[in-house]
């Protein structure tokens, strides 16, 4: 009993250690133990990140090879050495492939100030926690990025810069909940907010009932907010929700970047947000 | 076990849990592996050690997270104890224990972090959406628990079963 009493003391003491930390992060004061953290971690993040991608390579690759085991075993060694060669080149294939495509969104968006290398950031962490969307990137202030930039890849928006280190940054993506982004349908020119759902599609929210929205619209920033400049792509609709007795119409919109496989973002740096406290 | 060597060891664990864990992701749901450390650390040294390793790991996750500040902190905190304390006076070699209890700590864990989202004003989305990722998450964390147990119960027979030294 008197040692059950010990391990009550000592929850009481660490929630309430816990319990201050919450009171001073709202005040805004571990910020400089955060960015500490983040310019220590970064490198390591980085390293790793390229260790397990490697591995992960690596093991595609093995898989593959247990489909060569019933050809002849004089050629095995051969093909095992060509495999190990073929994973080196596609990876650099696929390397060079996403760097056209960057190279490609730049000539392709030339008013959005994408016009260095340098804004071009690796994804080096994902969040810890499964209830939260956010990325680390290798980019920071030393790299003129700022709180509130919009992050995109070829592929469509990404999300925005939420925390900046020295060389490192932090990217709120468009599925948080957290997330919530002004969106119109390309081609009925329907309203909406854009809110991010955890192991789901986001939502578009907030659609007025006399707009027109259909499965297969796809959905870019309207620019309305100032948060995010006008016509990036967001995703796809893929399911409208519509009842008579509610005031608005909801859509589920799949996401064109596939969050899963991001490996290289890119900052819009000359894009000025209007609200830097959203999200 | 030495704090130090515990801050070492957490800390990697952090940083394998932001490398490692998005590539053994089913979905979106990554597995969480310092909960499983804490937790089975728990289950082999009692609630004592295990609030304590709860308290440094969250504390190096909600240093590395872009969530709200001590979230992490409390959710693994709460995590530990109550398995820790649960399980004070049972049989703690057998690798049943550390998987069901992992199973209940998982439940706690994603519970005390929605509560402390939504109370922090970080929305998160309840319902459904929760209950598929701590589904997942389960299933992830029980499978890790298989490769987590042994060589930390190995690590807690070699530093014996002492009071953690400052």
């Amino acid at each position: 009993m008197a040692r059950l009493n010990d391990r009550t003391v000592l929850l009481l003491i660490l929630v309430v250690v816990a319990v201050t930390s919450f009171v001073i992060d709202q005040r805004d004061r571990l910020s400089p133990a955060e960015r500490g953290a983040g310019e220590l971690a970064v490198p390591l993040e980085r390293v790793l990140t390229g260790v397990f991608g490697r591995l992960a390579g690596a093991l595609d690759a093995a898989q593959h090879l247990v489909t060569l085991q019933s050809e002849n075993v004089a050629l095995r060694a051969e093909v095992e050495q060509l495999t190990v060669e073929n994973v080196r080149l596609r990876s650099l294939a696929s390397e060079n492939m996403l760097l056209r495509e960057q190279l490609q969104f730049k000539t392709d968006h030339p008013d959005l100030g994408i016009a260095s290398a340098d804004v071009i950031a690796r994804i080096v962490a994902q969040d810890s926690s499964n209830l939260l969307n956010t990325l680390t990137i290798d980019r920071g202030s030393q790299d003129g990025i700022q709180r509130g930039m919009p992050v995109v890849s070829p592929r469509g928006l990404v999300g925005q810069i939420t925390d900046v280190g020295t060389r490192w940054s932090r990217v709120l993506l468009l599925i948080d909940p957290a997330s919530s982004i002004q969106g119109i349908t390309l081609r009925s020119r329907a309203v909406g907010v854009i809110q991010g759902t955890p192991a789901a599609n986001p939502r578009m929210l907030y659609v007025a009932q006399g707009d027109e929205i259909e499965v297969g619209d796809v959905v870019l920033t309207s620019g309305m907010g100032g948060n995010f400049p006008k016509g990036l792509v967001i995703g796809q609709v893929v399911q409208v929700q519509q009842r008579p007795v509610d005031m608005f119409k909801e859509a589920e919109v799949h996401p064109t970047v596939d969050f899963s496989r991001l490996e290289m973002v890119m900052i819009i740096t000359k894009f000025e947000p209007m609200n830097l406290d959203a999200p | 076990m030495n704090l130090y060597a515990t801050i070492v060891l957490l800390a990697g664990v952090a940083l394998l849990q932001s490398t490692l864990a998005p590539y053994l992701a089913v979905g979106r749901v990554k597995p969480d592996l310092m909960l499983v450390v804490v937790v089975t650390w728990s289950v082999l040294r009692g609630a004592g050690e295990g609030v304590l390793w709860g308290f440094i790991g969250g504390l190096l996750l909600d240093l590395l997270s872009g969530g709200p500040f001590g979230v992490s902190i409390v959710s693994l905190m709460l995590a530990s104890y109550l398995t820790g304390v649960g399980e004070i006076n049972l049989f703690r070699t057998n690798i049943l224990l550390p998987v069901v209890t992992v199973i209940l700590a998982t439940a706690v864990y994603y519970l005390v972090s929605f509560l402390l989202l939504q109370t922090l004003g970080r929305p998160v989305t309840l319902g459904a959406a929760a209950l598929q990722i701590s589904s997942v998450a389960v299933v992830l964390n029980v499978a890790l628990t298989a490769v987590f147990y042994l060589p930390l119960r190995w690590l807690s027979h070699k530093t014996g079963q002492v009071e953690m030294r400052w």
